[in-house]
């Protein structure tokens, strides 16, 4: 007698499971109320063409001269004209770290910014003007004047800034290339700089992911 | 006789012709979705195009296709996506990555420092996008034990929970999609690292 009642009731639980599934699914499927807008009268050829003129203006975007593609999770910089490949290069990107400012309440996230971009200046040995953070993270008092935040030598030969502060430059700590190490700007080793400098122009797009 | 009968109605059952209505109403979906993709193009940020047709997901930026995942399975639940760019309104995971906080002074000694950063390895494999209009993507990994440990609880899940959801929606009347998506691990991780919220993209339809 038991038995029965327990099987009854599984039976039952088991039905209604399948029942609210199938329910579920079928109304699921219901297709969504359509408001067909612009598409609504034209006919399947002209959309076919519309569609595929679409496709191809999209995929004519890529430049067909010299373009930087940085993948910041890899750590890989790509040169690239059209869909080649010209050179690859090991970088270092953002650490995604955090550094609070405990006097001024201000707040600095060290990620290499994502989107596109182009190179806005380009410098032949660069001199750093070290910003508040590089003294704050390192316990140091900001300096008053503007010549004691300079640094040479710390960006390497070149640079090349592409916009709010941020800069593709070289680099002393060649063996962190490859790790995400950086205060949002993107360290490249010398030769690979070098390269770079040399086929960038101002205006040259930068693809940051 | 009958076997012939019963094998065209099997047949016409199992791989039914696409009708003029379907195929016209599917070109419509597509323009609507390409002309989003357009628009999107032409603005400076990232976007992500999820092929479920051709099983692939792009990174895009400009119309440029930055990076592309397989996708290993697609599942999906409810209604269809909606023909708009989508917003990632956010990224739920069981164990979410987080940034490490640098104190002031802590560099000053950096000569035997060890490296503590936020890197892709960080990132989680398995999560749930979530984008507005009620569109839920849940990434999966698809190979390893644990994966395949993960992806039969989460089997679980869709066998219980999905029918009910999909049911509450559909009596109040509400948009609601979920789609799983099995994805390599290391592709997983990339994603998640570049799609961030705030992030638009465009799903085409399966």
């Amino acid at each position: 007698m038991f038995r029965d009642k327990k099987t009854i009731l599984a039976s039952a639980v088991f039905s209604l499971f399948l029942l609210m599934w199938g329910t579920g699914f079928y109304i699921g499927m219901w297709p969504p109320i359509e408001t067909e807008g612009k598409g609504s009268a034209r006919s399947v050829s002209r959309l076919k063409s519309e569609n595929q003129y679409l496709k191809q203006r999209i995929k004519s975007m890529a430049p067909n001269v010299f373009y930087i593609v940085i993948d910041s999770g890899k750590n890989r910089l790509f040169l690239k004209k059209g869909d080649r490949v010209i050179h690859e290069a090991v970088v270092s990107c953002g650490s995604g770290a955090v550094l609070r400012d405990p006097d001024k309440k201000t707040t600095w996230i060290f990620d290499t910014p994502r989107g596109v971009f182009t190179v806005q200046t380009k410098h032949v040995a660069p001199v750093w003007t070290k910003p508040d953070w590089a003294f704050i993270e390192e316990g140091e008092k900001i300096p008053v004047t503007a010549q004691g935040r300079m640094e040479t030598g710390m960006l390497g030969d070149y640079a090349l800034g592409f916009g709010s502060g941020y800069y593709i430059h070289g680099t002393l700590y060649t063996r962190l290339l490859g790790r995400n190490v950086t205060h949002g700007c993107v360290r490249v080793g010398d030769e690979d700089l070098k390269t770079l400098f040399a086929a960038t122009d101002i205006g040259t797009r930068i693809y940051i992911f | 006789m009958l076997i012939k009968i019963l094998l065209l109605i099997s047949t016409l059952i199992l791989f039914p012709s696409q009708t003029f209505g379907e195929n016209r109403a599917s070109l419509v979906k597509e323009n609507q979705l390409l002309r989003e993709e357009w628009s999107l193009a032409k603005k400076p940020n990232l976007y992500v195009v999820f092929h479920l047709k051709e099983k692939r997901i792009q990174i895009k930026a400009k119309g440029i296709s930055l990076r592309e995942f397989p996708i290993h399975h697609v599942d999906f639940w409810g209604n269809n996506v909606p023909d708009q760019a989508l917003a990632l309104v956010k990224k739920s995971a069981l164990v979410k990555p987080s940034r490490k906080t640098v104190r002031p002074g802590d560099m000053k000694e950096s000569e035997d420092f060890t490296l503590d950063v936020l890197e892709i390895g960080d990132m989680p494999a398995r999560y749930t996008l979530v984008l507005d209009n009620r569109v839920f993507i849940s990434i999966r990994p698809s190979e390893g034990v644990t994966s395949k440990f993960g992806n039969t609880l989460s089997s679980l899940e869709d066998f219980l929970v999905r029918p009910a959801v999909t049911f509450w929606y559909a009596v109040r009347g509400k948009q609601y999609t979920a789609l799983d998506l099995g994805l390599e691990k290391q592709d997983a991780k990339a994603l998640y690292w570049s799609f961030t919220e705030g992030a638009k993209c465009i799903v085409y339809p399966q």
